[in-house]
């Protein structure tokens, strides 16, 4: 019966996330439609209008953009994120690089977080002593800057100032992402600044929330190691808290690194994103706004189940 | 404490898979193909048709994004590797025809060798040995240079040059340069092609072959030609690496590798030159050019008119007031030219005189200058009853919104009320024919010989002729400058269109900015082919 429960909210999880990547694909598609300009005009500039007729043909932009949703869709159940509206090069082969480049900082931006930030909140959040919060006061600061200013700030000190980074984060042509490591130091480096200083706050004010029930002062109060107070008795109940706000963090992975890869000029997705909106490649902004969606879709999914778990020990604790 | 690691454990488990994904060669097919990505190839092993081994370029022994220099790579005459900025669309491949970039120009450049080039140093023959015209000018026979091969060793034929001609002029992009061809009937015959031509054109070589006519086998633009330089890989989010190609018909060039990374923006070129992680950054803006100045190992040339950007206020004769010559006269008259030159576009900015082409061999140097005379144009103005007009401004290339602000005030110095309509650079050019019914507009050019400009900015039925403004004398000097195999009889055809056009066109083309680069010392004899660097005869000794 449980396992039944549990796998009906499971297949109603899959379709409420490919409703929602349909919803928000054709919300991406309205809006691309919606800029001036298209493919077409961006392609070839100065042309008689008989050309650029001809041209739009070729690029299907004739068509309804209903219809033309209608292709893309098709294009996907079929395996194939289709080809760029000016060159048809297939968009799998446009996006692969930038793909991995984005997945590889994410990952560890994410060992960063997991290993460094959290440890830090959880510890921080469990100490009682408002005097001992330093951690979350010296984050105010990144929070409450922009992400460019972070990254031009890291920019100028390690790289133009002390010159032990790269100024462009951009691999040697040709060679894999592997070959120029450095080239991921700046643009993980702001990324993890960006979400540690939100997470760390959030983190150490929900293990505050914990460390102050009676059942944690109790166990302090038996005389308990410090240690043993956290790892047995307050985490567990924290845990799925700390799950839900980490999970939430997992989109924005992605759609926060557009800005960081702008700025060190990092071949990434959110860098490939900018150049395809502004060169209105269609197919290009519409495969990366998929895969964003769906990384959002699975973030806030394990986010839910997260949260729904804490929601109920909270009313225990 | 399980349940806590359990979720850590599944949220990094996405995080992880997706990043193990990112592993390996990311530099997509294993052959060069067309898609513009291309994987790194062995230098070492690969060998010409004649049997010579290629110069080892031994890339993978750079380091990261540096690219530092490196000495196994020199040429004889000790030039260094070179790494160069310059943007690139993600969707470029090794098709000229696709390719509207600057650093995708720079690679096709360097990759395809032209029947001839038109440099900043003039007409040179390329692959072409000659390229002679018949007495009409209407059928041109090309001579290919004897036992020249594409870098893969196999030789070029005409048939491989008719192939590619064909495959271009069918592009939108090509098409009003070889249009001109008459493909139909044009042959091959030994080593010789003759082009007939639709029209006789006597700047054909300059204004159609010279512009850029790449030669790749069987017309199949892969990315093996007959230019300097051949392939190493790369794709268009990282740039590319090229290396010299050993059976280039002028010898192997100096520079035995060419690194060009993409870097989207002036800025990031400068900050990237004065970090030592590039060595030439070109197409720079005048505000960043001004931050380079105060480094004394960087070198900034002097900046020519080769394919500047002509800035233009179209005062359209279609519509009132600028239907009437002599309120055109007093628009001419009314703009300080220095002063807005010197404002806007500073060191990089020259003077302009309402006709293209300046700098060019053709270009009627004695040409006298418009003066501003604002009580003159104040005059006629009052006297045309001219008080306010409409100018559309889109920031097609940067400044041109900047420059009608500019405008704005000069013409209020003469009592005439101008206002502003901006329009979005994406449609601008989309939007010709609504364009064609506004009274004045901003507009650009790029600067090349007068006779290629005025095809489409003073010919009566050209799309391009956006003032409108055209007459029997300028075609009449148009069919001449095109026939005559004489070079003076076309100078003077030329200096007949350039008087009328300064006197009584629709052009006010009050400026040009010229393209700005600057390099590492120790990096000589650069030109630029097309504004794109051409360093065939380069040498760079840092």
């Amino acid at each position: 019966m449980l396992n039944k429960l549990r796998k009906n909210r499971f297949v109603k999880s899959i379709l409420r996330t490919i409703l929602l990547c349909l919803l928000g694909t054709f919300i991406l598609f309205l809006l691309v439609q919606t800029l001036p300009g298209d493919a077409a005009t961006r392609f070839v500039g100065k042309v008689e209008p008989e050309a650029l007729e001809l041209i739009r043909e070729r690029m299907g932009l004739n068509q309804p953009p209903l219809l033309r949703y209608w292709y893309w869709l098709k294009n996907l159940l079929g395996g194939s994120f289709g080809t760029t509206m000016t060159t048809d090069l297939p968009v799998s082969d446009v996006i692969r690089l930038p793909f991995r480049a984005t997945l590889i900082v994410s990952g560890f931006v994410l060992v960063g977080v997991v290993f460094v930030t959290l440890p830090l909140a959880i510890y921080e959040g469990a100490q009682m002593h408002p005097r001992r919060h330093i951690l979350s006061k010296l984050s105010l600061m990144p929070a409450a800057m922009p992400e460019f200013v972070v990254a031009i700030l890291l920019l100028a000190v390690l790289a133009q100032g002390a010159g032990w980074l790269p100024v462009l984060s951009i691999p040697k042509p040709g060679a894999s992402l592997w070959d120029s490591p450095q080239i991921f130091v700046l643009p993980v480096l702001s990324l993890w600044l960006i979400v540690s200083a939100n997470l760390f706050r959030r983190v150490a004010a929900l293990v505050r929330t914990y460390a102050s029930s009676a059942y944690v002062r109790d166990a302090r109060l038996a005389g308990m190691s410090e240690w043993r107070v956290i790892f047995v008795h307050l985490l567990p109940s924290a845990a799925y808290g700390i799950g839900q706000l980490l999970a939430l963090t997992v989109p924005y992975l992605l759609g926060g690194a557009v800005v960081v890869e702008t700025v060190f000029s990092f071949p990434g997705m959110g860098y490939l994103l900018v150049q395809s909106i502004n060169s209105r490649e269609t197919t290009v902004v519409m495969a990366i706004g998929l895969i964003q969606i769906l990384y959002t879709a699975v973030g806030l999914w394990l986010a839910d189940i997260a949260g729904a778990k804490n929601e109920r020990i909270s009313q225990v604790v | 404490m399980r349940k806590f690691l359990s979720i850590v454990a599944l949220v990094c488990a996405v995080g992880i898979l997706a990043t193990a994904c990112g592993g390996g060669k990311e530099s997509g097919d294993d052959t060069a193909a067309n898609d513009g990505s291309v994987e790194v190839v062995d230098a070492e092993t690969t060998e010409n048709n004649a049997g010579s081994e290629v110069a080892d370029s031994d890339v993978g022994d750079q380091d990261g994004t540096t690219l530092s220099a490196d000495a196994d790579a020199a040429s004889p005459d000790g030039s260094q590797p070179i790494r160069i900025g310059a943007m690139f669309a993600p969707t470029d491949t090794l098709d000229p025809t696709d390719v509207t970039t600057p650093g995708g120009m720079m690679l096709l450049y360097n990759l395809y060798d032209s029947l001839a080039l038109v440099t900043d140093s003039g007409l040179e023959m390329s692959l072409a040995e000659s390229i002679t015209p018949n007495d009409t000018v209407d059928e041109w026979t090309v001579k290919l240079r004897p036992n020249v091969t594409f870098s893969d060793g196999t030789p070029i034929t005409g048939d491989d040059v008719l192939a590619s001609i064909a495959y271009c002029a069918s592009s939108p992009n090509y098409q009003s340069i070889l249009g001109v061809i008459d493909l139909e009937n044009s042959f091959v015959e030994g080593d010789e092609i003759l082009l007939k031509l639709h029209s006789p054109t006597s700047d054909f070589v300059v204004s159609s072959i010279g512009y850029f006519s790449p030669i790749a086998p069987q017309g199949k633009f892969t990315g093996i030609g007959a230019g300097p330089y051949t392939l190493v890989g790369g794709s268009p989010s990282t740039g590319y690496s090229l290396k010299a190609n050993p059976n280039y018909w002028k010898g192997e060039p100096n520079i035995p590798e060419i690194n060009i990374i993409q870097i989207p923006d002036s800025a990031s070129q400068a900050k990237a030159l004065l970090a030592n992680e590039i060595d030439y950054a070109w197409g720079l803006d005048p505000v960043t050019a001004q931050q380079l100045k105060g480094s004394e190992e960087i070198v900034m040339p002097e900046p020519t008119l080769d394919s500047a950007i002509a800035k233009d206020l179209i005062l359209n004769t279609r519509v009132a007031p600028f239907n009437d010559p002599e309120v055109r006269q007093a628009a001419k008259l009314t703009i300080d030219r220095e002063k807005m030159v010197q404002v806007l576009l500073g060191e990089a900015g020259e003077v302009g005189n309402d006709v293209l082409g300046k700098g060019y061999q053709d270009y009627p140097e004695d040409l006298p200058q418009i003066q501003a005379s604002k009580d003159e144009a104040s005059r006629i103005f009052a006297e045309k009853g001219v008080t306010e007009f409409t100018i559309v401004a889109s920031d097609t290339v940067p400044g041109m919104i900047a420059a009608a602000e500019f405008l704005v005030q000069e013409f209020e110095e003469v009592g005439v009320t101008v206002t502003i309509e901006q329009l979005e650079p994406m449609t601008f050019f989309s939007n010709m024919e609504e364009l064609y019914q506004s009274q004045a507009f901003t507009f650009y050019w790029i600067n090349r010989s007068p006779l290629v400009d005025f095809r489409s900015q003073a010919v009566k039925d050209s799309p391009y002729n956006a003032s409108g403004y055209s007459s029997d004398n300028i075609m009449e000097q148009m069919a001449i400058a095109t026939a005559t195999p004489d070079e003076s009889t076309r100078q003077e055809a030329i200096k007949e269109i350039c008087i009328e056009l300064n006197e009584q066109g629709g052009d006010l083309i009050w400026g040009y900015q010229k393209q700005l680069s600057a390099h590492r010392a120790g990096l000589e004899h650069i030109n630029s082919f097309q504004s794109i660097p051409w360093l065939v005869n380069a040498t760079f000794n840092p």
